[in-house]
């Protein structure tokens, strides 16, 4: 059941009249019930995952706070990240690793044939085994209670709004929240219904519109020109944005409707002035994910250099593999990775540089500079995340840096008129992002007089009607 | 929770209005689509008494097969998306209706055996309910809602409803794709248009087409049934006596290139398992015709005017050359 479909629309309301109709203390057992069904309707056996690592995680970080010493919540521990990571490789992993070393044997002229497992990836496994496991560590931490009820803690697993793309949640957060007495708030209730409208705009009005285009020209990459796939990856760097911050907003949306606020997994990030900068600004919870139960297990910044520069590539390079079981995906990693060590690296060279030529007294200008070099860095980035081989990410930066600058910008994937509006659709979204940086818009629409209002709210909707593509696309971010 | 409520049905109202005057609108600009098998069923109806060869099967057949250049009265029933499922049924509705009937052509293409049109293209289906009553494969697929959609002219041209109206304004428009806008449905049941793509573009559709076709997948319980709705349409057809023809029509060259060989070859296991128990069924490839270009073409895997009377020609000479020298 996606968020931009009908069945949702359907859905939504019911669960939430069931919600508030329901006795406080058994509301969670309706967000819980409601959550395995939002599940179930992708692939009612993949229920049996979630129970599993719900289980498995429950039981774990229960005998965590338990255990007398230190080395049985370490084996505790173990346990629990085995088991998790171990469904999670079987499900997401294991095919392309299988294919992988088929392949290098076949380099070697040894047997070829890769072992695959005959699964579908479940939807939204990396979200939640991440959510979970991030309970375990925090509890073996002390950074939080192991929750004591299981229905409690199998709703924090598997809460409907953010189960299948985020935001990743952490318990600290999220579980006194799942069991907080919950009254209706109208005024909650109506910023989440403005923020799920935004979010449907994003994805259906600009994501989904861009998608066209995209998927047209990197579908036949190899036929395409240098300027159509340069198009093509700046409408994805924009199509990616607003589909996943328009899910993130929708899910944040719902979730407020029901009295939890999630965590903002946005900020701007295409105005971030370097890489580093841009991670702290996109998937925000993926990111601090890393930070807390990786990078600063790992020794962060607090070893020699070169361990800090090791540190910083392999947190890359599992954050790509977390996106997807492709070379692709480890390649963006790696990109950015590098754009992070070198940043790191050379900021006090940079800084001398800097003030020799005198960038130091153009502060506005300097930003500027550093936005566009940091946007452009991130969207040749995305090359890579979208291509469906590091072959075809070759091809494609070669006819854009080649000058293969051949045929019609439309690619006649899309007529003019489309091409144009997908153009306009960036540059309204550019313009309202950058007032936001200085206006809450919600609170600005909510102090306008009740007309203004309502023909904001009016033409918002009609915009959706008119200019919104309605073809159930999935989220990108699903597949992860 | 009851104000919250109370306002939402009211924006809701006010975009139900909103619907209907865009409803209006579109109903005003757009003239009854001709793309409809409504169309198809009343040309059939009026020529129903002198069809001797009616041609079948989906859109290939459907812009690749002309009745004009066969030498026998024959009309063209192929629709776009009807798949083995729909094409069984749609001749138990019809072969009673023609008293003249002698020969039936059907084409199947590439992914005929794993294409299920419930799942792709469920607007064309609600076509077949709402002409033939032919009811959808699965009915889960099928929704009161999606039917809704279906029946709205705005929906069905929301696409380019605001583009049209911003350059046009209020005057009445043909349909709104610029080549279907130049489509001409003929008496006889053949659709066809004389443009063709510039190889560019030609690539890019074959690249998007392919990428469809393949999406249909390679389940084997699926090719099962449609294999067996294979057999039921045969079947059918010899209790009434008819001969069959089952044809493939010719692809571009960009689509041929790039649609996976593996698949060719499934569909041709497929049909052989089929045909295997029937050697009174004549099947005609016309896949790889010698003397097509990019000019035949309307798109990557359809013909156009030109291409299709060239192959009709052909089909027409295999068919019934002999009885045209007797």
């Amino acid at each position: 059941m996606l968020f931009n479909s009908a069945e949702f629309a359907l859905f939504l309301p019911c669960v939430l009249a069931a919600f508030f109709a329901t006795p406080a203390r058994w509301r969670w057992l309706i967000l819980l019930a409601a959550s395995y069904f939002f599940y179930g309707s992708w692939n009612v056996y993949y229920l049996t995952l979630i129970l599993a690592t719900t289980g498995v995680t429950y039981v774990a970080s229960r005998a965590i706070a338990a255990a007398p010493n230190l080395g049985r919540r370490r084996g505790w521990l173990i346990g629990a990240v085995v088991v998790n990571l171990g469904i999670l490789f079987a499900f997401k992993y294991f095919n392309f690793f299988s294919a992988s070393f088929a392949a290098g044997c076949g380099l070697f002229g040894g047997d070829n044939r890769p072992l695959l497992l005959h699964v579908a990836l479940p939807v939204g496994i990396s979200f939640y085994t991440f959510q979970a496991l991030g309970h375990a560590v925090d509890v073996y931490r002390g950074d939080a209670e192991p929750e004591k009820r299981f229905g409690i803690f199998a709703l924090f697993v598997a809460f409907f709004p953010q189960l299948v793309a985020g935001p990743i949640e952490r318990s600290s957060r999220l579980l006194p929240q799942l069991k907080k007495a919950v009254t209706f708030d109208y005024r909650q209730a109506s910023d989440g219904l403005k923020l799920i409208a935004w979010g449907l705009f994003k994805k259906v009005v600009i994501a989904d519109r861009l998608a066209v285009y995209v998927n047209g020209v990197y579908g036949d990459a190899s036929g395409a020109g240098g300027a159509q796939l340069l198009i093509a990856t700046y409408f994805f760097a924009f199509q990616i944005l607003c589909d996943f911050s328009g899910y993130t907003d929708i899910a944040i949306g719902v979730a407020q409707m029901f009295g939890v606020k999630l965590t903002q997994n946005f900020h701007r990030p295409y105005f971030a002035q370097s890489t580093p900068e841009f991670w702290r600004r996109w998937h925000v919870t993926l990111s601090t994910w890393f930070r807390d139960y990786l990078y600063i297990p790992l020794g962060g910044n607090r070893v020699s250099r070169s361990r800090w520069l090791f540190n910083i590539v392999i947190v890359f390079l599992l954050s790509g593999l977390w996106h997807g079981a492709n070379w692709t995906f480890a390649a963006w990693g790696l990109w950015h990775g590098a754009a992070v060590a070198v940043s790191v690296l050379t900021l006090a060279r940079r800084e001398k540089v800097a003030t020799a030529l005198g960038l130091s007294r153009l502060p506005r200008w300097s930003a500027a500079w550093r936005m566009v070099f940091t946007f452009h860095w991130v969207v040749f980035g995305w090359v890579l995340f979208r291509a469906s081989s590091i072959g075809e990410g070759w091809l494609i930066f070669r006819k854009i840096f080649a000058g293969e600058w051949t045929g019609s910008v439309t690619a006649g994937v899309v007529g003019r008129f489309d091409f144009l509006l997908a153009v306009a659709l960036i540059a309204a979204l550019l313009v309202i992002e950058a007032v936001r940086s200085r206006v809450r818009l919600r609170q600005w629409v909510a102090a306008q007089s009740w007309w203004l209002r309502w023909a904001i709210y009016f033409c918002g909707a009609t915009a959706i009607l008119l200019l919104g593509v309605f073809e159930k696309v999935e989220f990108i971010y699903f597949q992860f | 929770m009851k104000k919250l409520a109370s306002k939402i049905l009211l924006l809701l109202l006010l975009l139900a209005v909103e619907y209907a005057g865009l409803e209006a609108v579109a109903r005003a600009l757009y003239p009854e689509a001709s793309l409809r098998l409504a169309a198809k069923d009343v040309l059939l109806a009026q020529r129903a008494e002198t069809i001797e060869v009616l041609l079948m099967g989906n859109s290939h057949a459907a812009r690749g097969i002309d009745p004009a250049d066969l030498s026998r009265p024959a009309f063209n029933l192929a629709f776009p998306a009807t798949d083995l499922y729909n094409c069984r049924h749609l001749l138990a509705r019809v072969v009673d209706r023609l008293p003249r009937l002698r020969t039936i052509i059907v084409n199947l293409s590439d992914h005929s055996f794993a294409f299920d049109a419930a799942t792709q293209t469920p607007a064309l289906v609600y076509q077949f309910w709402e002409v033939y009553r032919i009811p959808p494969r699965s009915s889960s697929l099928v929704t009161p809602l999606r039917y809704a959609q279906y029946l709205s002219r705005f929906w069905l041209v929301r696409g380019t409803f605001l583009k049209d109206f911003i350059r046009h304004g209020l005057r009445r428009r043909p349909p709104r794709d610029p080549i279907l806008a130049v489509e001409t449905l003929h008496d006889d049941g053949f659709r066809t248009t004389s443009l063709s793509l510039p190889p560019a573009v030609m690539r890019q559709h074959a690249a998007k087409r392919v990428t469809r076709h393949i999406e249909f997948g390679t389940d084997e319980s699926a090719r099962e049934r449609n294999r067996d709705y294979l057999r039921d349409f045969l079947t059918l057809a010899a209790e009434h006596r008819l001969d069959v023809v089952i044809v493939t029509l010719p692809l571009s060259t960009s689509y041929r290139e790039l649609y996976p060989r593996e698949l060719s070859s499934q569909f041709d296991d497929d049909l052989h398992q089929v045909l295997a128990d029937l050697p009174d069924v004549r099947y005609l490839d016309f896949g790889s015709t010698p003397g097509l270009t990019n000019d035949d073409f309307k798109d990557a895997d359809h013909l156009n005017g030109r291409g299709a009377a060239k192959v009709t020609r052909l089909l027409d000479v295999a068919l019934f050359g002999d009885s045209e020298l007797e």
